[in-house]
């Protein structure tokens, strides 16, 4: 379970600092990883043969993913309020279904074409490293670590805060190769994913 | 008239296989293009094997800057950086610049690819350039005729690489179905290139910017004959 102090961690503007209650509480870290997957698979919001209420069949098969509908039901999800760290936001859910609907690799090129394509949505960036952060690393990789590190050069803080998020949540030692020659350059953020990279490479997997 | 350019590809050659997608190269290139707008993408390439029955996927390096609409990929054996107009030569030569320190390139071939499209032709430009191309020969119960093509490869000195280039140009066009000897629209596909025969390691990035500049200048008698046709 997620301790309820996490759920009162919303402000934006605290978000560089907040980064770093999570990491720093080693028994937090481990319990957000499993919270993303402590919830029902499904929500009945989108999954594979589903019958929708105006008869469209959706993601029958791994041929015919309605990418366009699941794009748009990511943009209609995002909001500032809904995103909070320790919180799983809906997107989650649109991701998870796309990752058994397609395959994960499938839908992280999808995931990180439509980050490309809105690269100046800081709400859509943010809250799909958000969510991405809470899928095991195995299953985001490689799009994913890739996506975290590209955006570490940000000009939103917000956006750099979350990519930060995103490797202290995977606490992957190989996510840190990504990191190798390119981190993030604000000082408060330097200093931050120093203390992130020594932590992963003392306690990652 | 309106000539529309669709596609443009800068390429180098040589042997580039070991620049995989790994982390480490993604990471490197990206540092190193974050600041002209790329981001870090890979993409897959597949390699038939048929001896050993199979077919493999290799994921490829490859840089995206969605502004410019210029994508830069790294294939096993040559550099693309791809785009739908012509953009600064200057750029060209810092981005393969980039590569070539970054990850030691050594290149054997340069070439240059264009594809333009000619539309928006008024009903009298659509008939003089119908009357211009050699259309081909009908062949029996087959004068349909709805595409044709000319293709044709020259060599010429490259002054300033000091040797031969090719360039090959091919027309393709779409004639009208309502009125004959006219066309509905025509595409130029124009590639200049080092030849492919000598494969020594022998071109620096400054020598790719001498043939890009020269390359992209002789390319402009395609729309001269073009427009000269139409002026008659």
């Amino acid at each position: 379970m997620i301790s309820n102090s996490y759920n009162t961690y919303n402000s934006l503007g605290d978000l560089p600092k907040l980064l770093f209650k999570e990491y720093e509480d080693s028994n937090s870290q481990s319990q957000i990883y499993d919270y993303s997957f402590s919830r029902p698979l499904k929500n009945g919001f989108r999954s594979k043969n589903t019958v929708q209420n105006d008869d469209r069949i959706i993601f029958d098969d791994k041929n015919t993913v309605d990418w366009d509908a699941a794009k748009k039901d990511i943009f209609a999800s995002l909001s500032w309020s809904k995103l909070q760290v320790g919180e799983r936001v809906e997107a989650e859910d649109i991701i998870e279904d796309l990752f058994v609907s397609a395959t994960p690799s499938g839908a992280m090129e999808k995931i990180y074409e439509v980050a490309l394509n809105n690269s100046g949505n800081a709400l859509l960036l943010c809250t799909l490293l958000h969510a991405l952060s809470h899928f095991e690393y195995e299953k985001i990789y490689p799009k994913g670590p890739m996506f975290a590190m590209a955006m570490f050069s940000s000009n939103d803080s917000r956006v750099v805060s979350y990519a930060m998020k995103a490797f202290s949540n995977w606490n992957a030692k190989d996510s840190l190769k990504y990191a190798n020659n390119f981190a993030p350059k604000q000082d408060w953020a330097i200093k931050e994913w120093n203390r992130i990279v020594s932590y992963i490479k003392e306690n990652g997997d | 008239m309106n000539k529309k350019v669709t596609s443009v590809n800068y390429s180098i050659f040589g042997p580039y296989g070991n620049i995989d997608s790994s982390p480490d190269n993604i990471s490197k290139a990206f540092s190193r293009f974050v600041e002209y707008g790329f981001m870090p993408n890979t993409f897959a390439v597949f390699k038939v094997e048929p001896e050993k029955n199979t077919i493999r996927q290799d994921m490829r390096l490859q840089l995206i800057n969605k502004e410019e609409h210029c994508s830069i990929a790294v294939l096993p054996d040559r550099v693309n950086i791809e785009t739908d107009h012509f953009i600064e030569t200057e750029k060209v030569y810092r981005y393969f610049d980039n590569l070539v320190s970054l990850f030691d390139l050594a290149i054997n071939r340069i070439a240059l690819t264009e594809t333009l499209v000619v539309e928006g032709l008024s009903s009298k430009e659509l008939e003089q350039l119908g009357n211009k191309m050699a259309y081909p020969a009908n062949y029996e119960n087959e004068d349909n005729l709805f595409e044709f093509a000319t293709y044709r490869v020259t060599r010429k000195r490259m002054d300033v690489l000091n040797e031969d280039i090719n360039i090959c140009r091919s027309v393709r066009a779409v004639p009208s179905s309502n009125v004959a000897g006219t066309l509905k629209w025509l595409e130029v596909h124009t590639d200049i290139n080092t030849l492919g025969e000598l494969k020594d390691n022998r071109f620096t990035a400054t020598q790719c910017r001498n043939f890009f500049e020269n390359a992209i200048e002789s390319n402009d008698v395609v729309i001269d004959y073009l427009e000269g046709v139409i002026n008659d």
